[in-house]
């Protein structure tokens, strides 16, 4: 049994928190999004990663904290995330999950 | 300008002050390490697109979250509620205020304000949010009647139609933000 019903992320919730566990100290709107890009090829916009990480913070997932202005940003702080221990649960639970999901994906001719 | 500022609000709005402002950093640390490939109109331009872009992006999830959030079974039965008043204050209207009792009368709408609002304002004891909900499902339920029925429809008739369910949802839905209050 892996959890309620609810506990599993979503797909971008998931990827957005796994760019963030990647980046470790260094994780805000730019680089999370390059890390997404540089992985799995999708250019995502600053405004869903944005949205998708303030809607893991509600959940206690992630947390963040204002950087200092920067004069190459315009005098505008970069926002720091970085994941709570229920957001690395949360990854981990995820991860079993479709693990647990894609056993005997071969066999059945999923694979490709 | 004008139409950047509003972007600017808007997202403000949908991810905080804090987010938005890290988010134009974010767009402006990226235009500027993209201005050997870019020139400066194109610069610019790009700078908008990815501001822009992310309004959409922003707001097409903040919508998906809205409805996936909304109480449906407070607002469908209080729309159920709300046709079941709808029946009785007809039959109610054709004895004490004949005029009203005709369906098609603006009238008849205008005498339901009150009861479509206590029904927005008992459903908002249930979910805060419903009362908005059912307001926003009454003006869809019209939009779609008016566009489709066959039958001519006065133009006084069509405007009650569109606002008075609604405003009275939301007039019920504020009024139990504000007096149903606990201190």
């Amino acid at each position: 049994m892996i959890g309620g019903d609810d506990d599993l992320l979503g797909t971008l919730e998931l990827i957005v928190l796994l760019s963030v566990i990647c980046l470790g100290t260094d994780a805000y709107g730019m680089p999370i999004r390059d890390e997404i890009h540089r992985r799995i090829g999708r250019n995502i916009s600053f405004g869903a990663v944005y949205v998708t990480l303030q809607r893991l913070e509600s959940k206690g997932l992630a947390e963040s904290r204002m950087g200092e202005p920067t004069a190459e940003r315009g005098g505008r702080a970069k926002k720091f995330f970085r994941v709570t221990k229920a957001g690395l649960q949360a990854v981990r639970r995820s991860q079993d999950a479709i693990e647990a999901m894609s056993i005997g994906l071969g066999e059945a001719g999923g694979a490709t | 300008m004008a139409l950047l500022d509003w972007a600017t609000h808007l997202l403000s709005w949908l991810i905080g002050e804090d987010g938005a402002t890290a988010l134009l950093g974010d767009v402006r640390e990226e235009s500027m390490r993209r201005s050997n490939s870019l020139g400066g109109p194109g610069l610019l331009r790009s700078y908008h697109c990815e501001v822009y872009r992310s309004v959409a992006s922003a707001l097409r999830l903040r919508a998906v979250e809205c409805v996936r959030c909304a109480p449906w079974a407070t607002v469908f039965g209080s729309y159920v509620l709300v046709g079941g008043v709808q029946c009785a204050s007809t039959v109610a209207f054709s004895y004490v205020w004949p005029p009203a009792a005709q369906t098609t009368s603006p009238l008849n709408l205008l005498g339901q304000f009150p009861a479509v609002a206590l029904v927005a304002y008992v459903a908002g004891a249930f979910d805060r949010a419903a009362p908005f909900f059912l307001g926003a499902l009454m003006l869809f339920a019209a939009l779609l009647l008016i566009t489709f029925s066959r039958e001519e429809i006065s133009t006084e008739y069509r405007l009650a139609f569109l606002t008075v369910g609604p405003l009275a949802a939301l007039i019920g839905g504020t009024l139990h933000r504000t007096v149903g209050r606990k201190p």
